[in-house]
């Protein structure tokens, strides 16, 4: 049939030439990086520099002769240089997303933490090098980079600093694969699990001693609780609603926004018309300063209405500026103001190699460093790096850091000194009152 | 009474604040069709124009139309760097403005950290006025506002260079065989809509906080006002405002801010499955 | 369709022995970014392949995530049954929603922001419906899969994982090599023309979101068993930005593009995000604004440009002539044509206004076929011809008045219904899919008439034309040309497979809007032999709008004047040139 024609011929494997070609491209780029992990990592690289010649730990016993001394409560007193294996901490931060502005000082605690822990013997005569891993505040990001830090990076423990829906996401990974987990942001509470320990602040005590300590001070007793819509703010205001009653104060307004909100001026309105004279604000970031700056032109800065803040950090407060802040509580695990000849020296080396416009550090860079030092107490008090063996040495450990005295409770909490700063008119934080080794009011029994 | 009276004026910022942000993207879409999903990030870097005014020690007031410029310059760029090769794809340039507004965020983190910024409020305090005191500023925003978007939405409809670009938005290939010309009209178009961006993150910067994320909390909220408003009238801009301004005012006040911002998204998901939209014709 | 085959089965093995040999971490990625290359498949087959810019394909991928989580956290042993429901309920989920928006014809810019906001409005949701959905830290825990009791391991859910995601995009990338795949392209690129041909476009485009949502849910189970959590986000903005991106480096309308694009974006993120992270998020910027302007077919298909091979090669339909017994029923007219016409009237319009705005386009027009005639309908511009056209072949509805097409109403009717009674259309402008080949376009305008999805995967790409149609090809060398890309064809040859196209479905009233335009003399009066001879030997009736008065004397038996709106004379084209009102509306003109 002369109208009868036929298709053009094709190359049936191209495709398939591709995706083999994919696949062996993923097989050869995997294969380097498994021979080198420790080159393809960056936090390797600055390790690099801190795995030192027998001058190093001098230079630094220089520049901040104070700073050993924390480590040096729990290592032997002259400590003989880390050689060996190195023991792998795992950090998992936010770096970038919303919760990124807290990033940078932890990523500088995480060269504190080598430098210090190395200069103090070591884990177990065996040097520490730390992994950075960034969940971008994003829980499924958050997973993966959990999965880089344990399955990848080989990590011996994970110290976490990021929000609550990453920890969810990640901690299975922590149990499925039997390592230790410390949590070290503050957080709701209620965590409980074999491989985790959790040491930021809970709202227990933030608030227990503090609420009271507030009314007194301040004479006020409505209180308006207005926070972030998620579950950190929420359960906050559950036990501050506890506490406030216990202390014969009353809560006159309860509020949530979305995160990202911008306008306030009907929630001014509602708390002014609420008759509340202490304001306790949950607000995170950019809502906090939304709020504040906000908040004044309605007659409800804190010259009319007190506040009692537990998030408000210095880059946050800094923005808001004196004329706002001048006078706001704030009530946290530390802040670089807190006055102790430890944390004196501590801060000043921070500025020093960091620089004095480095972002301060604070209390989440705190716990993190103090999560470090416990676990590399516990490590050396038991001897390996067993998770079951760390968990035990961790149940009940006492240590002195920059911070204060802090002790692992039975619950896989830590009681700890809670301090509250006021804002001074020159923006400055002042610690007012200091309520040590308070314990948190959890119970845990994996 | 007064506390009505408050809600209204609440509701009457929250629109001036929706109208000009959402201003320059009801432009560019009315005159262009095009969505700028980077629209965000104009009004982001206007508020840092304000930061940088005020960290050099100027007047708030200056940042206004040195933001106005700033924004305009930007605009203008992008509008014959990348706007231009692409614009008769209107999905071809919701994806390249994505990838715009991704690198504007990245170079202002860059440039200025991911730190917050702020300006300090330069009229602090309130007014009584209508029997209640509001916040001084909050009228000078609405005042400001309002002019801005009035006289911006006058010299699109009423003058020759707006009447140039509607012809334009009637019939592109008509307008370039009758000589008008369209590569000047755009250029202006887009970099007036910048522009106005730009007032608008200066005019917010006092009330709230400065930094690279910000922009995508601007987009979402300008969306609402263009979806709800039409997306081919000019004017629609301040009936969007009012209505999205309303909604959300009233939700909070008898509800709650998280359920207001859900119902807002609601009120876009009607609107655009009410809309009239024109059939895709064939593609001559 | 074999080919796909081998390939997914070849990916499948390559898949199982990467895991199996570097186990762990890696072999995670990789089942996780084949998830993502699920997902953005899912986009491709919308998005790429039918023309609906979804920016809201984690509405199905979320939803049955949640689903599929809800399940294995309650009954862990009913977690592998509930990977086919959650590709049910992502398809329940894209059938809602595709039929409640797509009905509605909205532009592609309509549809990107309203599946957006309605996936942002889902995170929403799922923050606040915390008895459900577990509110901002999500559902957590969930099992792997397993059944009987039993559970895999992490190892061989990565396995399992890996293959069912490659498996379930082998089924998409064998779909889109069947007939549906061209038909879907048709109506991406021109969704009237399709309409015109016999699709039922909107139908299609639905079963094509719904194909898609299904994909979609697919990956959600999978990916909530290899991450073991849902989360709120997985409807967030970045999310859903990143699905486009990695579909549109790769390459949209491939199959193997965005699996590419979601592999190596993946893999370059989790290395590089942290060596550098602010210069890499600056870098997908550039990338996706880079894509977007200088190539922005995606990266596969600018490397087989490179390549320098054709960027499509798809299955090539083999035409082949009607047979004559099938010429009665599916051919141009034919005896069937005598005898319907013998009853009733080829078509009749009666008193059809049509106006836009003020202005009157048709202004009660009565125009009646009696018999299979060649009919030219002629006017000044703005006399309403296209239009008459438009409403005789249902493209525009007309305000008020009937239509009657080959003894049946059709008035209100679609255009798709026109067209599978019969009525073909050619338009005044070519209107072919200029990415696929002649005999494809063919072939497509073969299959119109009688379609649906589901018939459209299962028929053969070889396919009988009616006679005609070839002989226009014969004649005009364009059956030397088959395996051209139609919008590579000079104007002249784009007019006559628009001609063949019009004659190639079941065409029993072909309606042409100026066949001539673009064609030298000595073309157009070889078209005007050859619409004559297809008119005599088939009896087929046939309008012509036109200018050009020489092909007109050549080719008509009758001619209708239209001016304003209104028919102004009717009559042969001797007595139509003669009539003084039509002199006097051509003044100077011809004549």
């Amino acid at each position: 049939m002369g109208s009868t024609l036929k298709p053009r011929t094709r190359s049936r494997f191209r495709t398939a030439a591709i995706m083999m070609a994919l696949l062996l491209g993923m097989a050869a780029a995997c294969a380097t990086s498994d021979d080198e992990p420790a080159v393809a990592e960056p936090a390797a690289t600055e390790a690099e520099a801190a795995p030192a010649p027998a001058d190093e730990p001098a230079d630094d016993s220089d520049a901040a002769p104070e700073p050993t001394e924390a480590p040096a409560t729990t290592a032997p007193d002259e400590p003989a240089e880390p050689s060996g294996e190195p023991v792998r901490i795992g950090i998992l931060f936010s770096n970038s997303g919303p919760a990124g502005i807290f990033g940078q000082p932890t990523a500088n605690i995480a060269e504190f933490i080598e430098e210090d822990i190395n200069a103090a013997g070591g884990i177990n005569g065996r040097p520490v090098e730390t992994f950075l891993a960034d969940d971008a505040t994003d829980p499924a990001v958050g997973r993966q980079a959990m999965e880089q830090l344990i399955e990848s990076d080989g990590v011996d423990v994970v110290l976490g600093t990021h929000s609550s829906a990453t920890r969810e996401a990640a901690k299975p990974l922590a149990e499925d694969a039997g390592v230790l987990y410390i949590y070290a942001a503050l957080y709701e509470g209620g965590e409980c699990s074999p491989v985790m320990f959790n040491t930021g602040e809970v709202p227990s005590q933030q608030l227990a001693p503090v609420i009271p300590w507030m009314m007194d001070e301040t004479g006020g007793s409505k209180w308006f609780l207005l926070g972030n819509d998620y579950v950190w703010p929420r359960r906050s205001f559950e036990l501050a609603r506890q506490y406030i009653e216990a202390a014969g104060g009353e809560v006159v307004g309860e509020e949530y926004v979305p995160l990202g909100t911008q306008d306030f001026s009907s929630v001014a309105q509602q708390i002014a018309g609420s008759g509340a004279d202490l304001i306790f604000p949950a607000l995170v970031g950019g809502d906090a300063i939304a709020f504040e700056t906000q908040a004044v032109d309605f007659g409800i800065g804190q010259d009319a209405i007190p506040r009692l803040a537990n998030i408000y950090e210095e880059n946050v407060l800094g923005v808001m500026g004196p004329a706002v802040t001048a006078g706001m509580r704030v009530t946290l695990g530390y802040f670089k103001e807190v006055d102790n000849p430890a944390n004196n020296a501590f801060v000043a080396r921070y500025f020093e190699q960091f620089g004095a416009d480095a972002p301060p550090h604070m209390t989440f860079s705190s716990h993190i460093y103090d999560a470090a030092l416990l676990y590399a107490a516990a490590a050396n008090a038991a001897g390996t790096t067993d998770t079951a063996a760390v968990a035990a040495a961790l149940e009940g450990l006492s240590l002195s850091t920059p911070t204060g005295d802090i002790s692992i409770t039975g619950s896989r909490h830590l009681a700890q000194p809670i301090y509250v700063a006021e804002i001074q008119s020159d923006g400055s934080q002042l610690i007012v009152q200091s309520f040590p080794a308070v314990e948190p009011d959890e119970t845990c029994s994996p | 009474m007064d506390a009505l009276t408050l809600e209204l004026l609440n509701g009457l910022s929250l629109f001036a604040t929706l109208a000009i942000v959402a201003l320059g993207l009801g432009i560019v879409f009315g005159l262009m069709g095009i969505i700028n999903l980077a629209h965000g990030e104009f009004v982001m870097i206007g508020a840092y124009v304000a930061y940088v005014t005020h960290a050099n020690g100027l007047s708030h007031w200056l940042s206004l139309p040195l933001a106005a410029v700033v924004l305009f310059v930007l605009g203008a760029c992008i509008e014959v760097g990348l706007i231009r090769r692409i614009h008769r794809r209107p999905e071809v340039t919701i994806l390249a403005t994505f990838g715009l507004s991704i690198c504007l965020r990245q170079a202002v983190e860059l440039i200025f950290t991911k730190d917050f910024r702020g300006v300090p409020n330069p009229v602090p305090g309130a007014t009584r006025a209508f029997g209640v005191l509001f916040p001084t500023y909050r009228y000078v925003l609405i005042g400001i506002a309002v002019v801005v978007v009035v006289v911006t939405l006058l010299a699109f409809t009423r003058s020759r260079f707006g009447l140039t670009v509607r012809a334009i938005v009637a019939d592109r290939d008509l307008a370039d065989a009758s000589g008008v010309r369209t590569g000047i009209a755009y250029f202006c178009a887009f970099g007036i809509g910048a522009a106005t961006a730009g007032i608008a993150g200066a005019l917010v910067a006092p009330l709230g906080a400065i930094e690279p994320q910000a922009g995508l909390a601007y987009l979402p909220g300008a969306f609402l006002v263009v979806i709800v408003g039409g997306f081919n009238r000019l004017w629609g801009v301040i009936a969007g405002a009012l209505v999205v301004a309303a909604v959300q005012t009233g939700v909070i006040h008898f509800y709650d801010a998280v359920w207001a911002q859900i119902a807002a998204l609601a009120l876009a998901v009607l609107m655009l499955q009410l809309r009239r939209v024109p059939v895709e014709g064939a593609t001559a | 369709m074999r080919r796909a085959l081998a390939t997914g089965a070849a990916c499948a093995v390559a898949a199982a022995v990467f895991s199996g040999a570097f186990g762990g971490y890696r072999s995670g990625q990789l089942s996780l970014f084949l998830v993502f290359a699920a997902l953005a498949v899912s986009l491709d087959f919308v998005w790429g392949y039918s023309g609906i810019l979804s920016l809201g394909q984690l509405l199905p991928f979320g939803i049955a995530a949640y689903a599929s989580a809800k399940i294995a956290i309650a009954a862990p042993s009913l977690s592998v049954p509930m990977l086919v429901g959650s590709a049910a309920v992502g398809a329940g989920v894209a059938a809602a929603l595709g039929a409640a928006m797509l009905r509605r014809r909205p532009s592609a810019v309509v549809v990107g922001l309203l599946t957006l906001v309605l996936s942002l409005t889902l995170e929403q949701l799922a923050e606040q419906w915390r008895d459900v959905t577990g509110g901002f830290n999500g559902l957590t825990g969930v099992p792997r899969l397993g059944t009987f009791g039993a559970q895999l391991s992490d190892t061989a859910q990565d396995v399992a994982v890996s293959v069912l995601a490659i498996a379930a995009i082998t089924v998409v990338g064998t779909l889109v090599t069947r007939p549906i795949g061209a038909v879907l392209i048709g109506i991406r690129s021109n969704e009237r023309r399709m309409e015109a041909l016999g699709y039922k476009t909107v139908q299609i485009k639905v079963w094509a979101f719904t194909v898609g949502g299904a994909l979609a849910g697919f990956a959600g189970a999978l990916y909530v068993h290899r991450t073991s959590f849902v989360s709120p986000q997985i409807f967030g903005f970045s999310l859903a930005t990143s699905v486009v991106l990695w579909t549109l480096v790769g390459g949209r309308g491939t199959i193997v593009g965005p699996v590419i694009g979601a592999m190596a974006i993946n893999f370059a993120s989790a290395t590089l995000a942290d060596v550098w992270l602010q210069y890499w998020t600056l870098a997908t910027g550039l990338i996706f604004v880079a894509v977007v302007v200088v190539m922005p077919h995606g990266l596969v298909p600018s490397a087989q440009r490179l390549a320098g091979r054709p960027a499509r090669r798809r299955q090539q339909p083999v035409l082949r002539p009607a047979a004559t017994g099938a010429d009665a029923t599916s051919g141009p007219g034919a005896g069937d044509g005598a005898s319907s016409a013998a009853t009733a009237a080829i078509f009749e319009a009666q008193d059809v206004h049509k106006s836009f705005g003020f202005f009157r386009l048709l202004d009660g027009v009565t125009l009646t076929m009696d018999d299979a005639e060649l009919r030219c309908l002629i006017g000044p511009n703005g006399a309403g011809k296209s239009t008459l056209l438009d409403i005789l072949s249902g493209q525009q509805g007309c305000q008020s008045g009937r239509v009657l097409v080959l003894g049946t109403e059709h008035t209100g009717r679609q255009a798709w219904e026109f067209a599978r009674h019969g009525v073909s259309r050619k338009f005044q402008s070519p209107q072919l899919i200029d990415d696929l080949s002649v005999a494809t376009n063919v072939a497509i305008a073969a299959w119109g008439t009688r379609s649906s999805p589901w018939a459209l995967i299962r028929r053969p790409w070889n396919t009988a034309v009616p006679r005609p149609a070839l002989e226009i090809l014969e004649r005009t060398q364009l059956s030397e040309r088959l395996g051209m890309r139609a919008g590579d064809l000079s104007h002249g040859d784009e007019q006559w497979l628009e001609i063949a196209m019009a004659v190639a479905g079941d065409c029993r009233l072909l309606l042409l809007d100026e066949p001539t335009a673009g064609m030298t003399v000595a073309e157009s009066l070889e078209a005007a032999a050859l619409l004559r001879e297809l008119h005599r030997s088939h009896r087929l009736p046939i309008v012509i709008v036109e200018h050009d008065m020489a092909f007109i004397r050549a080719v008509a038996d009758r001619v209708t004047v239209l001016a304003r709106g209104e028919v102004l004379a009717d009559g042969t084209v001797a007595e139509v040139e003669n009539d003084p009102d039509v002199r006097a509306i051509y003044a100077g003109v011809d004549s």
